[in-house]
């Protein structure tokens, strides 16, 4: 029990456990010492039971917080980012739909799109070149962000058995990488576009990195390499994408070189 | 520079598995399951435009929803009391697998309430408003709290969880 003795006015005023738990909960916050607070803490401080209440609170929140801190397993990342992008694809096409722009090379566009925002982030941009103009949807940021927040997904290495190796690990993939005259292998990462995990391989040419996706998708049919329509018209300064698929794969070149030679690249890998 | 959903999505993950992994009482792919479930159902509901004033606390209010939804368990009815210790009891060092075994063997609506007022410090106000319940049955499913202790004061055969109260 406790009382409380007001301005001038004598109160009693009572408590049980309960309620001034309660009154108190939740106990680290900050409060004004009103009167009902005043009688709550007087019974805490003369209650060994709701003393014993509050550091059993603490501990188990101490306990709590180690827990928390803990890395959520790969597979809820996964799982969470392929159900993000999937809600995004959803928007995006409906938002296509409604603008009239979607058409059967849909993924193709939506690749190249996503693939060349990849691109100006993953070989940098100089200051002041990446304006608004050229890449200002954040959701291709956030996608690139999340591709590399999954993480365990990049090696660096000039070694195709090992890029292949990489590949069949992380995405159960059976490829090889292009070996073509004027390129040189750098490095492999595993890329989320539009939900699907496919793989990025990065290639120096003489005149610039040249990045291959290839995303694995059902229903892709047989397509010949052809240079990205954005939509904008043959005028949009847009960084050249070519795109192609053969059955059940997606594939794009994209790289800060001339549209034709990247054709060229990418008819000679399409075979 | 402003987050966007993804980014702050992200940053919350490994809480919002945590607190998911004591929600399904320990079993991790429903646990999983339960942190896709929330972060869908956010987002469909998040709005650049209506920003929720604590993005940690909407998330936390995603994550319970499935399970409410859900057809829990009432509270068996069970009548809160204080919880009377003795100092041999009191238990202040918890394991925290002894906690989530304790929780697996509460009901779904105790758990989402001792999860949300014990463990992420919400008002009772709040966790009544979204629970759906009036006080009273607020108070009785907390008293599954007691469980925790009890629990843990089993499992610590060894000693090394249990401490005493000075």
């Amino acid at each position: 029990m406790g009382k409380h003795k007001g301005r001038g006015v004598d109160l009693e005023m009572t408590m049980d456990c309960m309620q001034a738990r309660e009154e108190l909960w939740p106990p680290e916050r900050p409060r004004l010492c009103e009167s009902d607070v005043a009688v709550a803490q007087e019974h805490i401080d003369g209650c060994r039971a709701c003393q014993l209440y509050f550091e059993q609170d603490r501990a188990l929140l101490d306990t709590y917080a180690r827990m928390r801190e803990e890395p959520a397993p790969r597979e809820v990342r996964e799982g969470v980012f392929d159900a993000l992008a999937r809600a995004r694809l959803v928007r995006e096409e409906a938002a296509a739909r409604k603008r009239g722009r979607l058409r059967s090379g849909g993924l193709a566009l939506a690749l190249a799109t996503a693939a060349a925002a990849s691109v100006v982030l993953f070989v940098g941009s100089p200051a002041g070149e990446l304006g608004s103009e050229s890449v200002d949807d954040p959701g291709l940021f956030a996608e690139d962000y999340l591709r590399r927040a999954v993480r365990e997904d990049h090696i660096e290495t000039s070694d195709p058995r090992e890029v292949a190796r990489f590949v069949q690990r992380e995405l159960g993939m059976n490829l090889a990488p292009l070996e073509l005259a004027g390129l040189e292998l750098e490095s492999a990462e595993v890329c989320l576009i539009m939900g699907r995990r496919g793989a990025m391989i990065v290639y120096k040419s003489p005149n610039g990195p040249v990045s291959h996706y290839l995303i694995p998708y059902d229903g892709a049919g047989s397509r010949d390499p052809a240079v990205a329509d954005y939509g904008g018209g043959p005028e949009t300064d847009q960084m050249p994408v070519v795109t192609w698929a053969t059955p059940q794969l997606e594939q794009a070149l994209v790289g800060e070189i001339e549209a034709d030679e990247l054709l060229r690249i990418a008819s000679l890998a399409a075979g | 520079m402003p987050f966007t959903f993804e980014e702050r999505v992200s940053e919350e993950l490994d809480a919002l598995y945590a607190g998911a992994v004591f929600l399904c009482g320990g079993e991790g792919p429903r646990a999983r399951d339960l942190v896709v479930d929330a972060v869908r159902l956010a987002s469909r509901e998040y709005s650049d435009q209506r920003r929720p004033d604590s993005f940690t606390q909407w998330m936390e209010g995603m994550l319970v929803r499935p399970l409410l939804q859900a057809d829990v368990t009432e509270a068996d009815g069970r009548r809160v009391v204080p919880l009377e210790t003795s100092h041999a009891d009191a238990v202040l060092d918890f394991r925290w697998s002894d906690v989530v075994d304790a929780a697996a063997g509460m009901p779904t609506s105790a758990r989402v309430a001792i999860w949300l007022v014990v463990l992420r410090r919400w008002s009772y106000e709040q966790t009544q408003a979204v629970m759906g319940i009036g006080r009273e049955a607020l108070r009785q499913l907390l008293g599954f709290r007691s469980q925790l202790s009890r629990a843990a004061a089993a499992d610590g055969d060894d000693g090394e969880a249990q401490g005493t109260g000075s």
